[in-house]
């Protein structure tokens, strides 16, 4: 065997660190697997009920008898649709980060939210609350629209970043002043309920509406994962990725309609639920860095557990009051959102 | 010298002010002034004094409840414009519909209710905000804030008004009828929840779902005085959300569900009422709630709780808990008394729905 060369002993070294950070990044990976699979569990235990972990776990084997039939009814539904919101949210985040190159953006600030919630309010004002169906299918009809105007826009103006968030932005103004005005023109039990939508609820789930949500998360997520490489020369600058061969438009367009379905998919039913497609990406970014190979999962992983483990603070935090889920985020959320705006301003992202 | 007051009264000048002092001092130590006396001091839904310079005779009304008891009070010719609330909801409100419209109840046109030249706004007690007694008072006109919401407050309610439209027999008159019935179902219902059993407990939704009507809301006093346990007495806030967990846990029997502001009056076919009782029993995992299982769901018109025929919807709610009652309480008949002695109309329209019928 010749000796190594001063050249392949340097490529030897990077292999093996390379190798080393995959395989930090991986354990990371793993361990947010765990802390998710923690929330559930968590989540699964905790209720009004009175049933604990044990009898909680006996239920989901299909035993358990009246206690048994409440978890599988009631609490696991709740976290199966926590953890489905979470993960969409948090990942339409971190796609829609990557996209527009901003650590600030999130499908929320693309107005894809507004859109939702100027859905909702639209249906609770034509069918009214109870008319679920009806409120959940014109926020998601909304917030396609919304992501079709802003991508329009973009698409006119060369999918452009600024373009995409100066659209998205505007288009929130713009469902802001409709949703408002709907209000004005409502009924006192009108307005009722659309207040309460926009504070996000988990309450509402049920297996028709976790199908429904997981049709909208779930298929997408392969398809980002397939893009990560691209999204990583994304973050690099337009020109860089086009010298790379990344068809820059379509990977912008595509992933903006994808993160718009998970968006409209998690947050029809349950409402606003707000800070967790802008705090999980963070998060994720600080524990496995920006490549989007692992970045998307952990962000997804981390998102879940977030929105289950706000669920359940929000459940035990007043019993029997439940602080609505959409402010139990923002309360947790708020905070990090500061200190990431202090750490933006140190130039780190 | 900087005026203390700018009611029409101050602005006579010190005389006025003088007098305004002594408005002041009388209301601090004697809550109600005499009769037929004018200025009158009285004491509105926040527990502010308020004087009322004299007997009113153009009133701007926003709270729909108050024009209710306006018209109780067979003083529906004084009022010269009214809220977008009333205006949509014409066949109750009949000839009142038709006048002028100063806007929402909690955000009104204040130029508009202005050009009416009212001496007297009657408002809800939190709704507007105070700035309209601030912008308003100038002018010469007296807010007066009144909500005829919850039952512990709207005998007192009943009578400022009677005294401040000099119609206090009528209003002792519709009192007398509101207190009789009141009695005759707590007094009918006092015997049944002596037993082993106690209360029935009951889950009261509000218009939203998941979120309870709780205490300190108006709908907590009716289904008390009903003769029921509503399982959010627990609650620090009155609209708080609920899991369907703890109200499966909570175990209710009884359901009752706010049902809507559309014009009940008007309905002739309930199914708006229905689709909201339809809509409850069929959620997701709701086959583990007591009350929903065995389909005591009762959905009521918010027409008839709360305000001046909260009676009528405590009725219901009486019959609903307690079907033992079926012979001697009949909300029906109590409403069709209400409308045809203290408001002139027939009984029509959908107020409940899901009570067995007796």
């Amino acid at each position: 065997m010749s000796p190594l060369t001063g050249q392949d002993a340097m490529v030897a070294g990077g292999m093996a660190a390379y190798r080393a950070l995959v395989s930090r990044r991986s354990a990371a990976l793993l361990a947010l697997a765990g802390l998710c699979l923690a929330a559930c569990v968590w989540s699964l235990s905790v209720g009004s009920a009175d049933i604990g972990l044990g009898r909680a776990l006996e239920a989901l084997a299909g035993g358990g008898g009246h206690q048994g039939a409440i978890v599988r009814a009631l609490r696991l539904p709740r976290v199966v649709m926590g953890g489905l919101v979470g993960l969409g949210l948090a990942m339409a985040g971190t796609t829609t980060q990557a996209i527009l190159r901003n650590p600030l953006a999130s499908p929320f600030t693309l107005g894809i939210a507004s859109g939702a919630g100027f859905g909702a309010v639209l249906g609770i004002f034509l069918a009214g609350g109870h008319h679920q169906g009806v409120v959940a299918g014109s926020s998601f009809a909304c917030a396609a629209l919304t992501a079709m105007v802003v991508l329009t826009l973009a698409r006119m103006r060369g999918a452009r970043a600024e373009t995409l968030i100066l659209g998205g932005v505007a288009v929130m103004f713009l469902f802001s002043a409709l949703t408002s005005l709907l209000q004005y023109a409502a009924t006192m039990e009108q307005v009722h309920e659309m207040v309460f939508w926009f504070f996000g609820s988990l309450s509402k789930a049920g297996w028709n509406e976790i199908a429904l949500t997981a049709v909208c998360v779930l298929p997408p997520v392969p398809l980002l994962l397939r893009w990560c490489w691209d999204l990583n020369l994304l973050m690099a600058g337009d020109d860089t990725a086009r010298s790379a061969g990344v068809d820059v438009a379509r990977v912008r367009v595509g992933g903006i309609l994808l993160a718009a379905l998970m968006t409209a998919g998690a947050i029809c039913f349950t409402g606003v639920i707000g800070f967790i497609g802008l705090v999980a990406p963070h998060m994720a970014r600080i524990l496995v860095g920006s490549d989007h190979r692992f970045l998307l999962p952990a962000s997804g992983l981390l998102g879940a557990a977030l929105v289950l483990g706000a669920d359940v603070l929000g459940r035990t935090a007043w019993p029997p009051q439940v602080v609505p889920i959409g402010i139990m985020t923002s309360l947790l959320g708020v905070p990090f959102f500061f200190w990431l705006l202090l750490r933006r301003t140190r130039g780190a992202w | 010298m900087k005026r203390l007051c700018a009611c029409k009264t101050c602005r006579k000048g010190p005389l006025g002010l003088i007098l305004g002092v002594c408005l002041t001092l009388t209301s601090a130590l004697v809550p109600w002034a005499e009769a037929g006396s004018w200025p009158v001091v009285v004491r509105d839904a926040l527990g502010r004094t308020v004087a009322v310079p004299a007997p009113p005779r153009r009133m701007v009304v926003l709270n729909s409840n108050a024009l209710d008891a306006v018209r109780i009070l067979g003083a529906a010719d004084l009022v010269v414009g009214v809220s977008s609330l009333v205006r949509n909801n014409t066949p109750y409100w009949r000839e009142l519909a038709a006048l002028p419209e100063v806007g929402k109840w909690n955000s009104p046109n204040l130029e508009a209710i202005a050009a009416l030249d009212p001496d007297m706004v009657l408002t809800y007690g939190n709704n507007p905000g105070q700035e309209i007694e601030a912008l308003l008072g100038p002018l010469g006109i007296t807010v007066l804030r009144l909500d005829f919401h919850h039952l512990s407050t709207l005998e007192r309610e009943m009578e400022v008004l009677g005294r401040v439209l000099e119609r206090p027999d009528k209003a002792r008159d519709y009192l007398a009828w509101h207190r009789g019935w009141l009695e005759r179902i707590r007094s009918m219902v006092a015997p049944l929840i002596g037993g082993a059993g106690g209360l029935p407990k009951a889950y009261v939704e509000s218009y939203a779902s998941y979120r309870v009507s709780g205490p300190g809301s108006s709908i907590d006093e009716m289904v008390r005085a009903a003769g029921m346990r509503n399982i959010a007495d627990v609650m620090a806030v009155p609209f708080a959300e609920v899991t369907p967990e703890w109200v499966a846990a909570s175990e209710p029997v009884i359901m009752i569900k706010a049902g809507s502001t559309r014009d009940s009056y008007a309905c002739s076919n309930p199914d708006w009422l229905e689709s909201k009782r339809r809509s409850v029993l069929a959620r997701p995992g709701w086959e583990h709630v007591v009350a929903v299982r065995d389909g005591r769901v009762l959905v009521l018109s918010s027409d008839v709780c709360p305000g001046t025929r909260a009676v009528v919807g405590v009725a219901y709610m009486a019959r609903f808990a307690h079907p033992e009652l079926a012979g001697s309480v009949d909300p029906e008949a109590i409403h069709r008394e209400y409308l045809e002695r203290f408001v002139g109309l027939p009984l029509r329209g959908c107020y409940a729905v899901g009570e067995a019928r007796p």
